[in-house]
């Protein structure tokens, strides 16, 4: 009997909470976030609380945002976004496994999810970061942000 | 197979902070924070369009054994194939484990990722069944790699029963004498027909020929006659602590005192009635389970299925205390009581003093679940071994009944000790 379960997605989460912090601690403000962020991530997957990790998710959203707000890149940006989605997913995922399968071995289905979700959300930080590098003509930043907004409008309609 | 599809909301509010982003960016007019905002569309979109893969697999099961007898684990090894031409990424699988019966060893659950054509088995052990116990449909759970949709399916699963034996053995015990009712195997202190001796008396003239003692007749010309210690059947009623503060193991895998003394139980109504005896069946229980002694077969079924089935020897925590009156009330007098708990407590041992108050000769079967491997449990096993003595001391037959020691060890003890 393994006692390990949800092990290698928290141990996921908090490298990738890691990765953001260190990303995106750009000054003090970013780096006090993120450090929350990651202590409550730690808690939250040990307490098993989904609240926790939603919780540790948006701070170091928050460091992300703030880190734009200093200045960062829109690389550093982006691959600190992409971060935080992972913490917060295998977060998730490694509480909801300890729900469903108690000590019931998960090593492999753990493994699985963390690469498949990397690539997934690697593959959608690397096609955003390439977007805004095509060398198309200036578009005023209002309406890129329509065309995003108009994207998330699109989004949310689907399949409801 | 039934199967139903749902969105596990894992990426819930991932829409929300893609608006913060776009909206906090256009204010203060930071493209990156726009362009996070597009990642965020990005994975919303995958979130609102994934599909979970099909639940095409086969699951089998395989018992050992598939005949277990009374008290015996069972071996569950469970096997999951992906019969579909796609990856499934997240497998979760759970078998439907009857109600009655618990997991020792292992898990009854599994998360795992199947390849087309592959498979995986996990392995669990499961002990305490009393009866058929029949398993649910086992629940297979597939998501899709980030896991934000899963598609839910009940699955039927062959063989879906495992059947415990009656015990391999039936249990006798030695009762204390009591009053005289039928011809059988108690020896009482009386004499009368039987077959040891018990006295010489004074010849009367209705006294079968048989019994003159002739010898003494020879040798000093008087007539005497020859009594024997009679023997009689017994009403027995085995009285089952079935206490929450009786469900006690030595181990988290151990069976628990109640489980072992209702096994004992069992045992003893396969036995007793062999000598004769009429047996009944009680709990000593919140709930309230009562059989009346009776000797024939119909009867021992009856006590079977009480036994095994009966929610009272459930062990369940409820609460309430059980009405050591009214099952006192219940007794038939004089009958012998078979009193089977751990006495982990000393409402147990007042339990049994006022049995033998009542006038019931009392045989009391004590399993151990006590352990030495904390003071706390060292001084426990202190306190119940006192409380053995003094019930030894009040002129109870007390049997211990060691952790790892077969029911009949010590039966068999104590037939050697009472001769």
């Amino acid at each position: 009997m393994t006692t390990r379960t949800g092990l290698v997605c928290g141990g996921a989460a908090g490298l990738a909470g890691v990765v953001t912090l260190l990303v995106a601690g750009v000054g003090t403000a970013a780096t006090a976030a993120g450090v929350a962020a990651v202590v409550v991530l730690g808690g939250g997957v040990l307490a098993r609380s989904g609240r926790l990790v939603d919780l540790a998710g948006a701070v170091l959203f928050l460091e992300v945002l703030v880190a734009a707000l200093q200045g960062a890149s829109a690389t550093t940006v982006l691959v600190g976004g992409g971060g935080t989605v992972l913490a917060w997913t295998f977060g998730h995922a490694a509480v909801d496994l300890r729900d469903d399968l108690g000590t019931g071995p998960s090593v492999t289905v753990e493994s699985a999810h963390v690469a498949g979700t990397t690539a997934l959300v690697g593959v959608a930080v690397a096609v955003t970061a390439l977007l805004f590098r095509v060398d198309v003509p200036r578009i005023p930043p209002l309406a890129l942000a329509s065309v995003v907004l108009g994207a998330i409008a699109l989004t949310a309609a689907l399949r409801r | 197979m039934s199967e139903g599809v749902q969105r596990t909301g894992r990426w819930f509010g991932l829409a929300g902070a893609a608006l913060v982003a776009v909206g906090v960016g256009l204010l203060a007019r930071v493209p990156a924070l726009v362009l996070l905002g597009g990642l965020g569309v990005t994975l919303g979109a995958y979130d609102r369009l994934a599909v979970p893969p099909a639940a095409d697999v086969t699951v089998r099961r395989s018992l050992a054994p598939t005949e277990p007898s009374l008290g015996e684990r069972v071996t569950v090894a469970l096997t999951v194939r992906n019969d579909g031409d796609r990856t499934i990424p997240d497998l979760r699988i759970a078998d439907g484990v009857p109600d009655t019966v618990r997991v020792v060893e292992g898990s009854a659950s599994l998360g795992t990722a199947l390849r087309p054509g592959a498979e995986t088995t996990m392995t669990y052990e499961i002990a305490g069944g009393t009866d058929r116990c029949t398993f649910e449909p086992a629940t297979v759970v597939v998501r899709d790699v980030v896991g934000v949709v899963a598609r839910r399916a009940r699955v039927a699963v062959e063989p879906d029963a495992v059947t415990w034996e009656r015990p391999a053995g039936s249990a006798l015990l030695p009762l204390v004498p009591a009053v005289a009712r039928r011809p059988g195997a108690v020896p009482v202190d009386e004499g009368g027909e039987g077959v040891s001796f018990y006295a010489v008396r004074e010849h009367r003239s209705n006294d079968p020929l048989s019994r003159v003692d002739w010898n003494r007749y020879a040798r000093t010309g008087d007539l005497s006659t020859v009594e024997f210690r009679r023997e009689q059947s017994a009403t027995v009623v085995v009285v089952v602590d079935a206490r929450a503060a009786a469900a006690v193991a030595p181990r988290p895998d151990a069976e628990t005192a109640v489980e072992r003394s209702t096994a004992a139980a069992v045992a003893l109504v396969e036995g007793l009635p062999e000598d004769g005896h009429a047996v009944g069946v009680a709990a000593y229980s919140s709930q309230r389970a009562w059989l009346d002694p009776g000797t024939t077969e119909a009867h021992r079924r009856r006590a079977r299925d009480l036994l095994r089935t009966d929610r009272a020897f459930a062990a369940t925590p409820d609460g309430r205390e059980p009405d050591a009156r009214r099952l006192l009330a219940r007794l038939p007098k004089a009958a012998n009581v078979v009193f089977l708990s751990p006495l982990c407590d000393d409402d147990a041992e007042a339990f049994a003093r006022r049995l033998a108050a009542g006038g019931h000769p009392v045989t009391v079967v004590s399993p151990d679940p006590t352990t030495t491997d904390t003071a706390g449990h060292r001084l426990a096993r202190l306190e119940r071994t006192e409380r053995l003595r003094r019930l030894r001391a009040a002129g109870l037959a007390v049997h211990d009944w060691g952790p790892d020691e077969a029911l009949r060890r010590v039966t068999e003890r104590a037939w050697r000790d009472d001769r």
